[in-house]
C-alpha cells in the first residue's frame, strides 16, 4: 500500500548496502569464498553460502514503499559504516575465570541453566555442558563445531525449512555470511528440564555479526532455550549490526520454549528472523523481550503446518530516547485443528517509535483453527510514536479468529487510585507500567531472568 | 445438499436490478479515454475555462499515476473498452413528467418516484453520464437550500462552487480520484445555509444503462455552520457481460456544528468495478457519520474517510459489506485526527459467502497536537462458507501520547449452539441462518432509513435462502 487512499510512507533515496562505500569490494562473493577458506569449511557449507549469496544478489533490497517495511527505512541505518566482518575475532578463554570481567559482569553466569556458553562478537569463548546432556545425546554446540561435526544434522536443517534464504534480503545477506551461533538438538523423548542458556556479547563497532540458532526438538521432547544479548554499558561510536537468523523445529508432540532478551548497545543495528516450524501436536513458546540497540526490527513467525499444532508468542518492548523498534508477526495457519496465541506488550519514552505489524493467516482447510493476536502500546511521552497494525487473512469459515490493538496512555483512573494512596505520580506510572508489563514477564519460564528483567526495565523507565 | 428449485431460483444470480432497456443516448463518446475526450465532455457541458484546464491538468495526474496494487485486483478493468461519456437525454427533468419515458420506466422500476411519495425532501437521479432529475422541496429552496445537478451548481453558483470543490479531493489524491476530476459528469451539488436543518433525507439514484459505461459523478456537499443534512444515494446497473465501471468522487464540507450524515446502498450488478473517493472534512465541533453499504459490484475499493481538522470534531464510518461469488469488497474507512478532542467510531460488518472475498483496510491516524483524541474501531466478519474469504487491515498511526486508540476484530462462522438454540425453538435451519445473519448486521442497519433498512434485510434474506449446507 504505497500509494492511494492509505498513502503515508515518505519517499526515500535508498542507498543500497552494495553502493554504500566503504564496504564496496567486501560484500561480494570474494568475501563469501574468503570466509569459506578462513574457516576451512566443507564444501556442502560452502555451496550453501553461494546459493544464499545469489539469493541476496536477486532480492531487492525492501524500501519504505516495500508493505512489510513501510515504517522502517533501512536507507537511514548507515550501510556505509560497516563491515562485514568483525576484524579480530576474540580467542576462546582456558577457564570460566578468563571470561572477561565486563561479560560475567553483565549477565549473571549459569543462573538456573542446565548448560551454557557464552559468546563474544560471535565466537564461543566459554561453554559448560555437563556430561549427562552428551550421554541422553543433546547437543548444545557452537555453529561452527556443528558444521565441522554433525554435517547430516546441518545440511537437513540449517536454513532449509524455518528460515530458508529466500525469506528475505537481510536473511539471505545472514545465509552468505553467518558467523557464528548455537546449534541444539535433542533427541526423541529426552526432556531437558533446566533452559539451555546462551550468553551474546557484542561489543564489534563498524562491524556486523551473523549469529545463527538452530534448535531441533525430536518428537516429544521438552527444551527450553533462552538467549541473552548484551553490549558494554559504556557509549560506542561506530555503528554495528547484529543481523540474525533464530530456526525452532519441533517435533511431533514436542515441547520447545525459546527466549530472547536483546539489550545491544545503543551503536547496534538488530535485525533477527524468528521461524518456529511446528510439528503435529507440538507446543512452541516464544518470547521476545527488545529493550536495546538504535534500531530493532524482528521478523517472528510460526508455520504451523500439522494438526494439533500450538503456538504462544510474547513480547515486550521499551523504547526510549530515538530508538525504533519495529516487530512484524506472522501467525500461519496451514493445518486444522492448530493454535495460536500472540501478545506483543510495548511502552514508548521520549522519541521512540514503534512498529507492531502482525499477520494472522489461515489457509483453505485449515478448519478449527483458533487464532488470536493483541497488540498494546503505552505512550508514555509526548515525542513518542506507536504504529500498529493487526491484520488477519481468513479462508477458512469454521474458525475462531480475533486480534485488538491499542494505543493510549495509562489508565488515569489506575493513576488518580494510586496517587490517593500517596505515590507520587512518577511511581504511579512506573507501577502501572510494571503491571502492564508483567502479564508478559510472568510467562517467562526462567525466574531468576524475569526477576533481573523487572528490574532492567524498572531502572530503565528512570 | 437438498436443493429447493424455487429457492435457488430467488438466489442471488437473479439480481433484481438486472433489466436493461435499449441504449436511446442523444450523445455517447467514443471508446476509451484521450485529451479529445476531455475536451469533448468540457464543451458539451459549456464550462468555463478554469474546468476545462482543471480536467487536463487531473487527465495528466491521472496518466502519471500507477494502478494501485495494493488492493483488489484491477487487472480487467480495461479503459480502453470504457465509453467515458454517455448523455441519454437533451435536458434534466424538473418535474417526474419531463423526464423521457424509457427512463422514466426503468426509475418506475427501481421505485424513485415510489421512494419520493414516502415524502422525502428532495430527489435525485443519474442515468450514465447525467443528471436526469433533481427535484427538492420548496420550503427547503425558500430556506436557501441548494440541491441541483453539479453542472447546476457550477453554472448557478459558480462563486461557492469554485470556493470548494476539489478542495476535499484534489485530483493528486489518487489514481481514481484523478480520473473522476478529468471526467466527471453528473452528480449532486448541495448547499445547507447556516442553521438550517433538512430533518428528511435527500435521496439520490444512480444507474448504469449501457455496457461498457464509466460513470464518474461528482457530489459537493456544503453543510454551513450549525446546519443538519442527511443524503442517500443507491446505485443500480444492468447485468452485462463485460465489465463497467463507476468511479465517484465525493466531497463533503461539514462546517462549524453542522452534522451530515451520508448513506451510500450500492447495489451495483455484478459486473461493475466500483473505485469511490468519499471524504468529509469536518470543522469545530461538527459531526460527520457515513454509512456505506456495499453490497453489489465486481470489485468495490472504497473508504470513506473524515478528516476532523478542527477541535471537537467527531467521525463516525458504519461499514456494511456483502461478497458473495466472484465478488470482492474491499471496504472501510480512514479518520484522521488533526486537531484537539476528535473523536471517531468505525463499526465494520461483514458476510463472505461462497468463494467471495470481503476486505476491511483502515487508517485511524493521531497527528502530532491532537490531544485527548479518541477512536475506537470494530471489525466483525461471518464466514458462511469453507472457501469465503475475509481480510482485516487496519493501520493505526498515533503521534499523540494521550490519545485512546482501540481497535478489535472478530471472525466467526455461524455458531453451532446458536443454531441448535433456534432449531430446538421450531425455527428451520435456513430460518435460523437468516435470522443470525440478521442479528449480526443489526447495529448497522437499524441505523439505516425502514425502506432500506427493509431492503437490506430482504436481500439478506434472499442470499441467505438455499445456503443450508
Amino acid at each position: 500500500m504505497s500509494a492511494g487512499p492509505m498513502a503515508g510512507g515518505k519517499a526515500t533515496v535508498v542507498a543500497d548496502i552494495e553502493t554504500a562505500p566503504s564496504v564496496r569490494g567486501e560484500i561480494g562473493p570474494e568475501t563469501v569464498e574468503a570466509i569459506v577458506a578462513d574457516r576451512g569449511e566443507p564444501e556442502w557449507m560452502a555451496a550453501r553460502r553461494r546459493q544464499a549469496w545469489e539469493v541476496y544478489r536477486e532480492t531487492p533490497m525492501p524500501t519504505t514503499r516495500t508493505e512489510e517495511w513501510r515504517y522502517t527505512d533501512l536507507a537511514k541505518i548507515g550501510w556505509q559504516e560497516l563491515a562485514m566482518r568483525d576484524p579480530n575475532p576474540p580467542r576462546p578463554v582456558s577457564s570460566r575465570e578468563e571470561i572477561p570481567a565486563e561479560i560475567a559482569g553483565a549477565f549473571t553466569l549459569g543462573e538456573e541453566a542446565a548448560a551454557w556458553v557464552v559468546q563474544q562478537n560471535g565466537v564461543q569463548i566459554w561453554s559448560e555442558v555437563p556430561e549427562e546432556l552428551a550421554a541422553k545425546g543433546v547437543l548444545f554446540l557452537d555453529f561452527a563445531t556443528a558444521v565441522a561435526e554433525h554435517p547430516e544434522l546441518m545440511q537437513t536443517h540449517f536454513m532449509t525449512s524455518a528460515v530458508p534464504p529466500t525469506f528475505g534480503k537481510l536473511a539471505a545477506l545472514h545465509g552468505a555470511f553467518v558467523s557464528g551461533g548455537t546449534v541444539v538438538y535433542v533427541p526423541d523423548g529426552v526432556e531437558v528440564e533446566l533452559p539451555l542458556t546462551v550468553y551474546r556479547w557484542m561489543d564489534v563497532e563498524n562491524a556486523s555479526l551473523f549469529p545463527h540458532t538452530l534448535l531441533i526438538a525430536g518428537a516429544n521432547s521438552k527444551v527450553t532455550y533462552v538467549e541473552e544479548c548484551a553490549s558494554p554499558a559504556r557509549a560506542q561510536e561506530g555503528l554495528a549490526m547484529n543481523c540474525g537468523v533464530a530456526e525452532i523445529i519441533a517435533g511431533e508432540g514436542a515441547q520447545v520454549r525459546y527466549t530472547i532478551v536483546q539489550q545491544w548497545g545503543r551503536h547496534v543495528f538488530h535485525y533477527q528472523a524468528n521461524r518456529v516450524f511446528a510439528g503435529k501436536d507440538s507446543r512452541v513458546q516464544t518470547v521476545l523481550v527488545t529493550l536495546g540497540a538504535k534500531v530493532a526490527r524482528s521478523d517472528v513467525e510460526c508455520d504451523l503446518q500439522n494438526p494439533g499444532a500450538e503456538s504462544e508468542m510474547l513480547g515486550i518492548y521499551l523504547a526510549d530516547d530515538h530508538q525504533h523498534f519495529d516487530h512484524y508477526t506472522y501467525q500461519l495457519h496451514q493445518a486444522p485443528s492448530s493454535r495460536s496465541d500472540l501478545l506483543y506488550k510495548g511502552a514508548l519514552k521520549d522519541k521512540s517509535r514503534s512498529v507492531f505489524r502482525g499477520m494472522i493467516r489461515v489457509m483453505k482447510g485449515a478448519q478449527q483453527t483458533d487464532a488470536y493476536q493483541t497488540n498494546r502500546n503505552l505512550i508514555l511521552s509526548e515525542d513518542a510514536h506507536a504504529d500498529s497494525l493487526p491484520n488477519l487473512e481468513i479462508e477458512a469459515d469454521d474458525v475462531r479468529c480475533s486480534h485488538a490493538a491499542t494505543i493510549g496512555q495509562q489508565d488515569e483512573s489506575q493513576l488518580f487510585y494510586l496517587m490517593s494512596r500517596g505515590l507520587t505520580r512518577e511511581k504511579a506510572v512506573k507501577l502501572i507500567v510494571m503491571g502492564f508489563f508483567e502479564e508478559v514477564l510472568g510467562r517467562i519460564p526462567v525466574k531468576g531472568l524475569h526477576k533481573r528483567l523487572s528490574a532492567v526495565i524498572e531502572r530503565k523507565l528512570g | 445438499m437438498p436443493i429447493d428449485t424455487n429457492v435457488t431460483a430467488l438466489n442471488l444470480d437473479d439480481y433484481k436490478y438486472g433489466f436493461k432497456d435499449p441504449d436511446n443516448y442523444v450523445f455517447k463518446s467514443e471508446k476509451g479515454l484521450s485529451k479529445k475526450v476531455v475536451e469533448m465532455i468540457s464543451s458539451m457541458k459549456g464550462e468555463p475555462e478554469w474546468m476545462l484546464k482543471f480536467r487536463l491538468k487531473a487527465l495528466e495526474i491521472y496518466n502519471k499515476k500507477p494502478v494501485p496494487t495494493w488492493g483488489a485486483d484491477l487487472s480487467g478493468l480495461n479503459m480502453d473498452e470504457i465509453y467515458f461519456y454517455v448523455k441519454p437525454s437533451e435536458k434534466e427533468g424538473r418535474s417526474w413528467e419531463d423526464v423521457p419515458e424509457d427512463i422514466k420506466r426503468t426509475f418506475d422500476r427501481l421505485g424513485i418516484p415510489e421512494a419520493e411519495r414516502k415524502s422525502l425532501s428532495g430527489v435525485g437521479a443519474q442515468y450514465e453520464s447525467e443528471m436526469v432529475y433533481h427535484k427538492i422541496k420548496d420550503e427547503l429552496s425558500d430556506q436557501g437550500v441548494i440541491f441541483d445537478s453539479i453542472e447546476d451548481g457550477l453554472r448557478n453558483h459558480p462563486d461557492l462552487f469554485r470556493q470548494y470543490f476539489a478542495t476535499v479531493i484534489p485530483p493528486h489524491d489518487n489514481k481514481y480520484a484523478a480520473l473522476n476530476s478529468a471526467v466527471w459528469s453528473g452528480g449532486s451539488f448541495i448547499y445547507v445555509p447556516p442553521g438550517v436543518e433538512v430533518d428528511i433525507p435527500l435521496q439520490a439514484y444512480f444507474r448504469v444503462n449501457s455496457e461498457n459505461l464509466g460513470q464518474f459523478e461528482r457530489t459537493l456537499i456544503i453543510a454551513d455552520e450549525g446546519s443538519k443534512l442527511h443524503y442517500i444515494e443507491g446505485c443500480t446497473a444492468p447485468t452485462y457481460s463485460t465489465d463497467s465501471f463507476h468511479s465517484g468522487v465525493i466531497e463533503i464540507v461539514v462546517n462549524k456544528g453542522a452534522n451530515v450524515r451520508y448513506t451510500t446502498i450500492q447495489n451495483w450488478s455484478n459486473n461493475m468495478y466500483n473505485l469511490v473517493t468519499q471524504r468529509a472534512r469536518v470543522a469545530e465541533d461538527a459531526r460527520m457519520a457515513w454509512l456505506d453499504g456495499n453490497l453489489g459490484s465486481k470489485v468495490t475499493m472504497k473508504y470513506p474517510s473524515c478528516y476532523l481538522m478542527e477541535k471537537g470534531a467527531s467521525g463516525e464510518i458504519m461499514s456494511i459489506a456483502y461478497a458473495g461469488p466472484g465478488q470482492h469488497q474491499d471496504a472501510g474507512g480512514k479518520m484522521v485526527h488533526a486537531a484537539p478532542y476528535t473523536t471517531s467510531e468505525i463499526v465494520s460488518k461483514s458476510i463472505s459467502k461462497g468463494q467471495g472475498r470481503s476486505t476491511y483496510r483502515g487508517l485511524v491516524q493521531v497527528q502530532k497536537g491532537a490531544h485527548h483524541a479518541k477512536s475506537n474501531v470494530e471489525c466483525d466478519a461471518l464466514l458462511l462458507d469453507p472457501e469465503a474469504r475475509t481480510d482485516t487491515y487496519p493501520y493505526i498511526e498515533i503521534d499523540q501520547n494521550d490519545a485512546s486508540i482501540g481497535h478489535e476484530a472478530t471472525v466467526t462462522k455461524i455458531g453451532d449452539e446458536q443454531l441448535f438454540y433456534l432449531m430446538q425453538r421450531g425455527l428451520a435451519e435456513d430460518e435460523a441462518r437468516t435470522m443470525i445473519v440478521r442479528g449480526f448486521i443489526e447495529p448497522i442497519s437499524k441505523h439505516l432509513p425502514l425502506e432500506y433498512a427493509v431492503e437490506l434485510n430482504r436481500l439478506v434474506e434472499l442470499e441467505m435462502e438455499g445456503s443450508v449446507g
